[in-house]
C-alpha cells in the first residue's frame, strides 16, 4: 500500500507541469467556445 | 570490457554488442542477448496482440465475451469479472519443475492452463467492442483508451473526448482523423502536433489555431497551406475547403501531401533529451536508440512506446511508468528488476513470467497476484526458492529449448514467438514493421487467415453521397462496402463497414465527410507518416551542409531531412 503511495507521489511530482500544461489548454478551449477567437 | 560482435540467430546478421551493454547485462546478471537488438524487439512485438477482437466464451461462467484470442488458441480464457474474481487461485495449477524436459517447454505447457483475462477491461462503463480499456465511458470499438469518454475506433486515446479516427494522443476533444496528436481541440486529419485547436490536415504544428494544410509552423493563425492571410481573407478562403464534401477532402490531401513532401523535415523528434538518439523521444537522459520513449525515460536503450519515469534499463516495449532494471519485458509497468518477462504491475525480482502482479520473486509464473517466491505457480518457501532458482538456470543453460527453427532457446532469451498466442498480422509488429503475408510466413512468424465472414453488401462506395448534409439517417442500416475490399489489401481490411448512429450524428455535427474505408483500412492511413523503430546513417539534404545523423527516415522515404542546425535556422 505505502509503495503504491510513493509511486503515485514520485509520479505526481514529476507531471504536474504537465498536468498544468494540459489544464491550461483546456481552459483556451473553453476560452474558445465561449468567445471564439477574439482576445 | 571491449565491444563484442556476434552473429544473430534469427536473422544471421552481425551486430555489436557495446561495453556499456556488457556493463549493463553484468549489472542484472545476465548473459548476453544472442539475437540482435532488431529481432529482440520484433520477438517481444510477437508477444502483444494489436487490433483484432475474437469472441469466445468464458471457460468460468460460459458467457460469450470479446477479446484479444481467437478461439483456436489452446488457452484458458476468463472474461473479466471471472478473472478478477476469487473463485480461482493461480497457484491451483502449479507444477513442480521437471529436470528431465526444458523448462520453457514445461512454463508453456502450464501456460495453456493458468486462466488467462479476454481483455483487460476495468472501470468502464458502455465500452463495446473495445480492448484495453481503463476509466472509460460509451467508447466504441477502441483499443488502450485510458480515462477517454465517448471515443469511436480510436487507438490509444489517453484523457479525450468526443474523438472519432484519432490515434496516440492525449487531452483531444472533437478530433478526427488525427495521430500522434495532443491537447488539440476541433481539428481534423492532424499528425504530430500539440495544442491546435480548429485546424485541419497540420503535420508538426504547435500552438495554432484556424489553419489549413499547415507543416512545421509554430503559434500561428489564419493560415492556408502555409501561407498566412488576414482574419476575413482566411473566413473567405476557408469556405471553399468545406470538410462535409468528400471530394474537397481529398482535393486537400493531394495538395497537402504535395506540401508535406516539398517541405524539409527534422531528422528526429526529440525534444527537451540530451544524449538521446533516436525518434520521438521527450523528456529523456541518455537514451540511445530509443523511440517513442515519453516523459522521463533515463539511461535507457532499445526501448520502444514505453516511457514515464522508466529508467536504467534495456529492451523494455510498452512499459515503464516508475520502473527501473528492466531487461527483455514488454507491457510490465511500476515494477523493478524484471526480465524476459510480459505484462504485469508493482512486481519485483520477476522472471521469465506473465501477468503478475503485486509480487516478487517468481520464476516461470503466470497470472500470480500478490504472491512471493513461486516457481511454475507453486509455492516455495525462501530458502527453497533461492536454491531452486540457480539451478534452473543451470538446467535452462544445460537442457535449453529449440525451436523448430532450430534457434537454441538458453537462459537469457525473452519467450519464443511459436508459443505466441498471436500470429504476425494480429500482433504489434505488423503495426511497426508491415510485412506482407508472404514475409511474414516465410520469417517462420505465422499469419492468421481470415475467416470468409460473408457479409452482404447493400451499399457500395460509390454510391454514398459526397457531402454529409445529403446523408439520410438509413445509412446507419446499410453495409457499406470498404474501398479496399476489391483490391489486396494487407491491412487487415474487413471488406465492409457500418456507420453506427452516435458517429453518424458525429459526422453532421463537426460536418465530415462519411468515410469510404473500413476502420482498420482508415488506421493504416493515418499512420502513413510514421517512421519505422530503426535508425539510419543518412546527410542532411540541405545543399550547403555535410552534417550526418542517424534518423528513423529510412533511404527510400521521399521527405527532405535537415539537420538540427538547419531545420532551426529555417524554421525557428
Amino acid at each position: 500500500m505505502m509503495k503504491n503511495i510513493k509511486i503515485k507521489i514520485e509520479k505526481l511530482k514529476y507531471f504536474f507541469p504537465i498536468i498544468c500544461k494540459m489544464v491550461k489548454f483546456r481552459i483556451k478551449v473553453w476560452w474558445y467556445k465561449k468567445y471564439g477567437n477574439k482576445r | 570490457m571491449n565491444s563484442e560482435t556476434k552473429v544473430c540467430q534469427n536473422c544471421k546478421k552481425d551486430f555489436v554488442i557495446e561495453p556499456d551493454d556488457f556493463a549493463f547485462y553484468e549489472k542484472i546478471k545476465v548473459p548476453a542477448p544472442t539475437f540482435c537488438s532488431e529481432c529482440r524487439m520484433m520477438r517481444r512485438l510477437l508477444w502483444r496482440q494489436h487490433r483484432t477482437v475474437y469472441k469466445r466464451p468464458c471457460m468460468m461462467c460460459g458467457i460469450e465475451t470479446f477479446g484479444i484470442y481467437h478461439p483456436s488458441v489452446e488457452m484458458n480464457i476468463f472474461c473479466s469479472e471471472c478473472w478478477r474474481s476469487d473463485k480461482w487461485d493461480s497457484r491451483d495449477y502449479g507444477i513442480e519443475v521437471d529436470f528431465l524436459r526444458p523448462f520453457l517447454d514445461q512454463m508453456f505447457e502450464l501456460r495453456k492452463k493458468v486462466p488467462a483475462e479476454s481483455s483487460y477491461t476495468l472501470n468502464s462503463i458502455n465500452c463495446r467492442y473495445c480492448i484495453v480499456v481503463i476509466d472509460s465511458k460509451d467508447c466504441y470499438f477502441c483499443f488502450g483508451s485510458i480515462n477517454s469518454k465517448s471515443c469511436l475506433y480510436c487507438f490509444a486515446p489517453f484523457l479525450s473526448f468526443n474523438c472519432i479516427d484519432s490515434d496516440v494522443g492525449r487531452n483531444m476533444d472533437s478530433a478526427y482523423g488525427c495521430y500522434n496528436s495532443s491537447s488539440i481541440f476541433r481539428t481534423q486529419y492532424v499528425y504530430f502536433s500539440e495544442e491546435c485547436i480548429s485546424s485541419s490536415f497540420l503535420f508538426n504544428c504547435i500552438g495554432c489555431s484556424d489553419c489549413f494544410g499547415c507543416i512545421n509552423l509554430k503559434s500561428k493563425k489564419y493560415h492556408i497551406f502555409n501561407e498566412p492571410f488576414t482574419q476575413e481573407e482566411y473566413k473567405q478562403k476557408i469556405k471553399y475547403w468545406d470538410m462535409g464534401s468528400y471530394a474537397k477532402v481529398k482535393e486537400a490531401e493531394e495538395k497537402f501531401n504535395e506540401i508535406y513532401y516539398a517541405t524539409p523535415h527534422k531528422y528526429a523528434h526529440i525534444i527537451n533529451s540530451p544524449d538521446s538518439v533516436g525518434d520521438n523521444i521527450i523528456g529523456g537522459k541518455n537514451c540511445k536508440q530509443c523511440f517513442m520513449a515519453l516523459f522521463g525515460v533515463e539511461n535507457c536503450k532499445y526501448i520502444l512506446s514505453s516511457g514515464l519515469l522508466l529508467r536504467d534499463s534495456q529492451d523494455v516495449s510498452f512499459g515503464g511508468s516508475n520502473s527501473q532494471l528492466m531487461y527483455e519485458t514488454s507491457g510490465t509497468e511500476e515494477s523493478k528488476s524484471i526480465f524476459f518477462s510480459r505484462g504485469g504491475k508493482v512486481c519485483s525480482d520477476v522472471q521469465y513470467s506473465e501477468n503478475c502482479t503485486n509480487s516478487s520473486n517468481l520464476f516461470g509464473c503466470f497470472q500470480m497476484r500478490n504472491r512471493s517466491y513461486c516457481i511454475l505457480n507453486k509455492q516455495y518457501k525462501k530458502e527453497e526458492y533461492e536454491v531452486l532458482v540457480p539451478k534452473i538456470i543451470e538446467h535452462m543453460n544445460k537442457m535449453p529449448y529449440i525451436s523448430p527453427r532450430g534457434i537454441v532457446y538458453k537462459y537469457g532469451e525473452f519467450f519464443p514467438i511459436e508459443f505466441s498466442p498471436w500470429k504476425y498480422n494480429e500482433a504489434y509488429a505488423f503495426d511497426f514493421i508491415p510485412l506482407s503475408r508472404k514475409e511474414a510466413v516465410d520469417q517462420g512468424f505465422g499469419w492468421r487467415e481470415e475467416k470468409q465472414k460473408g457479409y452482404v453488401i447493400t451499399k457500395k462506395v460509390s454510391e454514398l453521397p459526397d457531402h454529409i448534409k445529403d446523408v439520410s439517417d438509413s445509412i446507419t442500416q446499410e453495409i457499406i462496402e470498404c474501398a479496399h475490399a476489391e483490391s489486396e489489401c494487407d491491412e487487415l481490411c474487413s471488406k465492409a463497414f457500418r456507420i453506427v448512429s452516435d458517429e453518424l450524428e458525429y459526422y453532421r455535427k463537426m460536418n465530415i465527410a462519411l468515410p469510404r474505408l473500413c476502420p482498420n483500412c482508415r488506421y493504416s492511413q493515418r499512420k502513413r507518416f510514421k517512421t519505422t523503430p530503426k535508425l539510419y546513417h543518412r546527410t542532411c539534404m540541405k545543399s550547403s551542409c555535410k552534417n550526418e545523423f542517424e534518423t528513423a527516415y529510412s533511404y527510400d522515404r521521399k521527405e527532405i531531412i535537415y539537420c538540427d542546425t538547419c531545420y532551426k535556422v529555417d524554421f525557428l
